[in-house]
């Protein structure tokens, strides 16, 4: 017999969907409003701007015509930015005048390269994070507390470049354990590969590792206060029990969501870590294209990994609501 | 394992003496021996960045045959490729560091901070756009906005000033924002319109000293943040310009030197580390003045 008529399993998600795309949908659009913009503020014609270093190139005054009758820019700037809108929509991001190949191409085709990076940086940090956050909250103020804080705080200042700038000192040069740079695709060589991703995977994991055990330390002594966990001891429950079933149960959750905006964060971390390893993802597409002032590429990677952040964090806030049904009761209050 | 349940028991409300909070919340604020600590960490920064240049060798000053030495009398730090005082530059470089960092960051209080109060106290539709507008801006992550707006804008020294305070901007305005949420139903505030104090007045008047403290946590720690961002910036050549050092060209050098003189490569990566550590320590502690229940979970925003 069920004592609470709660059959919202199946009906929480399409309000929850409903109105999450509500919130994620004009946030994509002011951001984009933001990268329009921002590249408006560049000195010099738009279309200039946008053609870089394709001026130099017999033709350029047609390229340079047909592009401004293109862009519009003999319209108001709002149907100006409406036109741009447009052509993002479309999966339009313009053409790299360093490749002469289309935007969304380059960043399709580096995207993978960069994911790997992010996900073998933070999937081992997420699980060093849990451990390590848990084993110090359950004794504060105990030795390997002060260990792991202090070690958390180094975590969090030492520079994330400077870090991989040691890594390969100590690692590539000094030692050779492990190739100092460079990278090769899987489909050549696994264990190439796997080598090659070694060293910048350990500079954002040091980072990450840093902060998600702070977090789950915080949390874990927050939960370790509440008022469940006291009667769960009144009743006999054994701690580690109450623990693994409901201490870290609870907190999982937040821990999704952090680890979320975490693995945004990252894709601004792997410029500086793809620029020292010349690790060929989009963080190197994106220096290189600052330095040949590529804009459409620089446009193109800033709003993709914008959607990315959005979309991670609306998948996160999905599957906290998922492990937690309390929080699905708190569908469309004011956030 | 019976250190959860003694962990519980100190966490009881009422087991832990709350007598640090009669206090005003400020005095609290550094009533923490961690506090303690990060000032007086800061404050030795400070000193080396204030009093570096009165009392060490110029640090434009150019010694060829001196290049590349490790620490000496004559060099405490040693000396870069040009044979120019290591020790002297990291001071110049902190120097820079710490007033862009303290500058772009007060300006994103400034502007985040009235942002947040009127979104927190104002009606639902303004609350509403004003989060959203937050929400784009925090859609970025912090070094590729920064970076893209320096590309935009140009290299220099103002134009990364402008991008961290626009990239700082959303977490003041985040906190302003959720502690008005909270005053709007306090009994004081409701007290203060009930007699009729103008709304504008009851937000700065009223509401401003209470978001204060938890001001103070996130004012340290972004500087601390702007310092690694401006590093970064400078490090990949869109900050701060040769000849003038900083912190982070000065690591972009060191690149090139890698193998055959990696001495170069730690100090000015030291004296980042100490700075921002110093940063997050004094945040670190003024939050568990504030809060002592809770062990420093300062990444939550």
């Amino acid at each position: 017999m069920r004592l609470t008529p709660r059959n919202r399993g199946s009906a929480w998600w399409p309000r929850w969907l409903g109105l999450r795309l509500a919130q994620a949908i004009p946030v994509l659009l002011l951001a984009s409003v933001l990268v329009f913009g921002v590249t408006r503020l560049s000195p010099g014609d738009p279309a200039t701007v946008q053609l870089g270093m394709r001026l130099q190139r017999p033709g350029a005054e047609q390229a340079l015509a047909a592009l401004r009758n293109e862009m519009g820019l003999d319209k108001p700037i709002v149907a100006q930015y409406g036109i741009w809108l447009g052509h993002v929509a479309r999966g339009n991001l313009g053409t790299s005048a360093r490749y002469g190949s289309s935007v969304s191409s380059l960043i399709a085709q580096k995207f993978p390269i960069t994911l790997e990076l992010i996900l073998a940086g933070i999937v081992p940090a997420v699980i060093a994070a849990t451990l390590l956050g848990t084993a110090a909250a359950k004794r504060p103020g105990s030795p390997l507390d002060l260990a792991v804080n202090g070690f958390a705080l180094f975590g969090l200042a030492v520079p994330t470049f400077w870090l991989a700038l040691l890594l390969l000192i100590v690692f590539g040069v000094d030692l050779r354990w492990l190739p100092a740079s460079g990278y090769t695709s899987p489909g050549t060589s696994i264990g190439d590969n796997l080598r090659h991703l070694v060293l910048p995977a350990a500079s954002l994991f040091i980072y990450e590792v840093a902060i998600l055990t702070r977090f789950v330390r915080a949390k874990v002594i927050e939960q370790l206060g509440e008022e469940y966990v006291r009667t769960a001891i009144a009743k006999g429950m054994a701690p580690r029990r109450i623990l693994t079933r409901h201490v870290m149960r609870n907190s999982l959750g937040p821990l999704v969501t952090v680890s979320a905006l975490e693995f945004g964060t990252l894709f601004g971390a792997i410029v500086v870590v793809e620029e020292i390893f010349r690790w060929p993802g989009l963080g190197l597409l994106t220096i290189d294209a600052i330095t040949d002032r590529d804009f459409p590429v620089i446009e193109g990677v800033v709003l993709t990994v914008a959607a990315i952040v959005v979309l991670a964090n609306l998948v996160a806030d999905g599957t906290n609501m998922m492990l937690n049904p309390r929080v699905r009761d708190t569908v469309g209050r004011r956030t | 394992m019976t250190d959860v349940a003694s962990n519980v028991r100190v966490a009881v409300p009422g087991a832990t003496t709350d007598a640090g909070r009669q206090g005003s919340s400020l005095r609290l604020a550094f009533a923490d021996p961690v506090a303690i600590a990060g000032l007086i960490a800061v404050g030795v920064v400070l000193l080396i960045a204030v009093a570096g240049p009165l009392v060490l060798p110029d640090p434009n000053a150019i010694d060829a045959p001196a290049a590349l030495q490790g620490p000496s009398g004559a060099h405490l730090l040693g000396t870069d490729p040009f044979g120019r005082d290591l020790l002297s530059r990291v001071a110049e470089g902190l120097r820079t560091s710490l007033w862009l960092s303290a500058l772009s960051v007060g300006a994103a209080a400034l502007i985040g901070v009235p942002l947040g109060l009127i979104a927190g106290f104002g009606g639902a539709v303004t609350d509403a756009v004003i989060a959203r507008v937050l929400d784009a801006v925090l859609a970025f992550p912090t070094l590729l906005l920064a970076l893209f707006v320096v590309a935009a804008l140009g290299p220099g020294v103002a134009h990364l000033a402008i991008a961290l305070a626009l990239v700082f901007m959303p977490y003041f305005a985040r906190l302003a924002r959720s502690e008005a949420q909270e005053l709007r139903t306090a009994g004081f505030v409701e007290a203060a319109t009930a007699y009729g104090t103008p709304r504008i007045k009851v937000l700065f008047s009223v509401a401003l000293p209470n978001v204060l403290p938890p001001l103070l946590v996130q004012l340290s720690l972004s500087v601390g943040f702007a310092i690694l961002a401006e590093a970064g910036l400078s490090f990949l050549g869109l900050g701060v310009r040769p000849p003038q050092a900083a912190l982070g060209l000065m690591l972009k050098e060191a690149q090139d030197y890698v193998s055959t003189f990696p001495w170069y490569s730690i100090v000015p990566g030291v004296a980042i580390m100490l700075a921002v550590g110093s940063c997050m320590l004094l945040g670190e502690g003024i939050d568990r003045g504030l809060d002592p229940k809770r062990g420093g979970g300062f990444r939550e925003r």
